[in-house]
């Protein structure tokens, strides 16, 4: 084709709506413009009546598939703006909810968004006829995570019992034997998520671009820690606004966002690039069974990335979990004083680097927000990416190209409710 | 409401998912069914569900789910033109029923609201009141929640596929709560939504030591006044009341209208 000009309407198995307008031809800059159009919603808004203790529930609904990493970045921003610290067994448990929505939203995206196209299925009905297997392994394997989730957070979607300074409820020892025991013998299942994400090769597109993440001196990127790229930039996470710029574009409801004047990636692939050295021995020893060479500049590896950490953090769960049973759990919530403060916080959700910051007034009131998702956080990436691409579209067909335009923005597993904030700088 | 909508084998009802603008939490909840989907999937035929399928219907179906609220007038078309091709129309959660915490804008200047997070808002179109699907379309059954419960999805969509009625739970989140033998939280001290605020999730929050905050929405013939009066016995003040009768009702009439009246409050 000598000429590409898409307009994809309502990208399909992505969450939330957007479209992408592409036009390519030989000899010309490519336009590109990835059109949010989902409904404003004025979350760091109207939050602005609302009482600290409020927020992380309010928070939570930007996103169903993450609402428990929403929750966590929320409380962890409000307690830092107000100076409080929380105990050992609360960061634990937080940690659990963040990894619970890691399970399940991987294995929805690698399985039920990314895996039909590998396999040239719409949608996974289609897949069913001949991979029952693989859709019941996937949606066990989903459940996981909504069942870890259910357990620390009260609820599989927008937690009800992690509060500021800790837990209202927390689960048995018993409760979290029985789901240990389920975590350990889903390993295996794990395994044969990354050997099937594995045996795909095609498509590639290998542009080396920048790749930030949350690091944690002793853990791979998950709970804290700083905001770190691939290329050495460093900062601490309530400073992220010294790190990254956003700019408003003309044809989107959503901000864009660049490091150095220059786009940047969020999610498993970065993770990855950050700190691979810190996965777990296994998803280690799984990566380099099926050839995932780290650092990888291969966009397209985000689902097979995805698959790898799948493991790392059940195994990481694992660990917690076995930390836990040992000790006798109790709903508590540290004792706290309202005052006013700033700050923010940064963790890892599955699609990437998720930032929440507060500004609060002495009695606990919100007078300003901020949150920064890695949907947007991608978006200048993925244009620059189509333009990467824009060579090889002109040798397809228009159907082929765009399956492949699809393809590509759906391996940054995006997230449009998510990234639709206006976001005021406090 | 026209005829029933009965599956059988070699006819299967045509249905469609449709999303608003939401967080798709309760598009997912369906997902997270994961025991009973291929089940599910098996009984009709799911013809469209964007976030999870490629594939396009333009309809007519039998049974539509909506879900999310409606934030401009392309989505206000969009549910016109949805109402006109579905034999049933069913809205889906909080923000469907109530308009849930998108309603929130509800009663603020919408303009103030749209300059705290763009620079420049002239180009935003948006409106300012968010209101439950129902006030703009005809709506044949709802499910409530933020997010609705799998299990109500389930018996809804049973009954409809076997020709039952389906059954509405008339009364209040306390009865669940108390059949659960929770310490109630409102004796505690806690400022609790359970007495006026519709049963189905099963009494989820105070079952784990969280008050309810209304996400239901209203039980029918909910005493709002003695609602009110026992959150002032317990100290609150009324801008806390206020904050927590909107959270997820904003735009209930019922809940609303009485505070209006009480508190002599213009804006709500
Ligand atoms: S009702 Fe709640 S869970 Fe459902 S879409 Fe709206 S915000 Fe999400
Ligand atoms: S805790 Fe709330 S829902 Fe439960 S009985 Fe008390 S007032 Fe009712
Ligand atoms: S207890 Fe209240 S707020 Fe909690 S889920 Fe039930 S209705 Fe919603």
């Amino acid at each position: 084709m000598a000429l590409v000009t898409l307009d994809i309407h309502h990208l399909a198995r992505v969450e939330g709506h957007g479209d992408l307008f592409v036009e390519i031809q030989k000899g010309k800059e490519p336009r590109v413009e990835m059109r949010v159009t989902e409904g404003t919603r004025l979350f760091e808004a109207f939050l602005r009546e609302h009482c600290y203790s409020e927020v992380s529930h309010i928070m939570s609904r930007i996103c169903g598939i993450c609402s428990h990493s929403h929750a966590v970045a929320a409380l962890r921003a409000v307690e830092a703006a107000m100076q409080i610290e929380p105990d050992p067994q609360t960061i634990q448990l937080r940690k659990l909810m963040l990894i619970g929505d890691m399970l399940e939203s991987h294995a929805l995206h690698i399985n039920f968004l990314a895996l039909p196209d590998y396999l040239g299925a719409r949608n996974v009905v289609e897949m069913l006829p001949q991979y029952r297997k693989e859709v019941k392994r996937a949606l066990q394997l989903k459940k996981l995570g909504n069942d870890l989730m259910e357990l620390i957070g009260g609820r599989h979607t927008h937690p009800l019992c992690a509060v500021v300074g800790g837990f209202t409820h927390v689960p048995t020892s018993a409760q979290l034997q029985s789901i240990r025991k389920r975590f350990h013998s889903a390993i295996p299942d794990a395994e044969a998520q990354i050997e099937l994400m594995g045996s795909f090769n095609e498509p590639k597109l290998v542009r080396r671009s920048q790749y930030l993440a949350v690091r944690h001196p002793t853990e791979y990127p998950i709970h804290d820690g700083v905001l770190a790229t691939d290329k050495g930039l460093q900062i601490p996470a309530h400073e992220y606004q010294n790190l990254i710029e956003e700019r408003n574009v003309p044809y989107a409801h959503a901000k864009f966002s660049e490091i150095k004047g220059e786009p940047y990636v969020a999610g498993s692939l970065a993770r990855l690039n950050v700190a691979s050295n810190q996965l777990s021995d296994n998803a280690k020893r799984m990566a380099s069974k099926v050839g995932l060479k780290l650092p990888s500049y291969d966009i397209f590896q985000m689902n097979l990335g995805q698959a790898v950490e799948y493991l790392h953090y059940l195994e990481h769960a694992l660990e917690i979990l076995d930390d836990l049973i040992n000790q006798d759990l109790e709903a508590k919530v540290v004792y706290h004083k309202i005052r006013a403060g700033r700050s923010a916080a940064a963790v890892e959700a599955p699609r990437g680097v998720l930032i929440h910051q507060y500004r609060l007034n002495a009695r606990g009131k919100v007078l300003a927000a901020d949150v920064i998702t890695p949907t947007a956080m991608n978006y200048a990436n993925i244009e620059a990416d189509v333009r990467a691409l824009a060579p090889e579209l002109l040798e397809l067909s228009k159907e082929e190209a765009e399956l492949r335009l699809n393809m590509l923005i759906r391996a940054y597993d995006p997230c449009i409710s998510c990234s639709v904030h206006y976001v005021q700088t406090i | 409401m026209e005829g029933k909508i009965i599956s059988t084998e070699n006819k299967k009802p045509v249905v469609a998912l449709y999303g608003l603008t939401c967080c798709a939490g309760c598009q997912l909840e369906i997902l997270d069914l994961e025991d009973e989907l291929l089940d599910i999937l098996g009984k009709i035929n799911l013809v469209q569900f964007r976030m999870g399928s490629s594939a396009k219907h333009p309809g007519p179906y039998d049974i539509c789910f909506v879900e999310g609220s409606v934030t401009n007038e392309e989505e206000l078309a969009q549910l016109k033109e949805l109402r006109k091709k579905s034999k049933i129309l069913i809205a889906l959660g909080a923000c469907a029923t109530t308009g849930g915490v998108n309603a929130l804008r509800n009663g603020r200047n919408i303009e103030e609201l749209k300059q705290t997070v763009y620079s420049d808002a002239s180009h935003l179109r948006t409106l300012p009141e968010i209101l439950p699907l129902k006030e703009h379309v005809s709506i044949d059954y709802e499910l409530q929640g933020c997010p609705i419960s799998g299990e109500e999805f389930i018996e809804l969509l049973t009954a409809l596929l076997t020709g039952a009625t389906p059954q509405e739970k008339n009364y209040a989140v306390c009865v669940e709560c108390r059949i659960k033998e929770n310490v109630c939280l409102m004796k505690e001290g806690e400022l609790c939504l359970g007495p006026i605020t519709r049963a189905g999730c099963g009494a989820r929050c105070p079952s784990v030591g969280f008050p309810c905050e209304g996400c239901w929405g209203p039980v029918p013939q909910a005493n709002v006044t003695s609602e009110i009066e026992m959150f002032s016995q317990k100290g609150a003040s009324f801008d806390t009341v206020v904050r927590k009768f909107r959270m997820f009702n904003a735009s209930s009439e019922d809940f609303m209208k009485e505070l209006k009246r009480r508190l002599n409050i213009e804006w709500l």
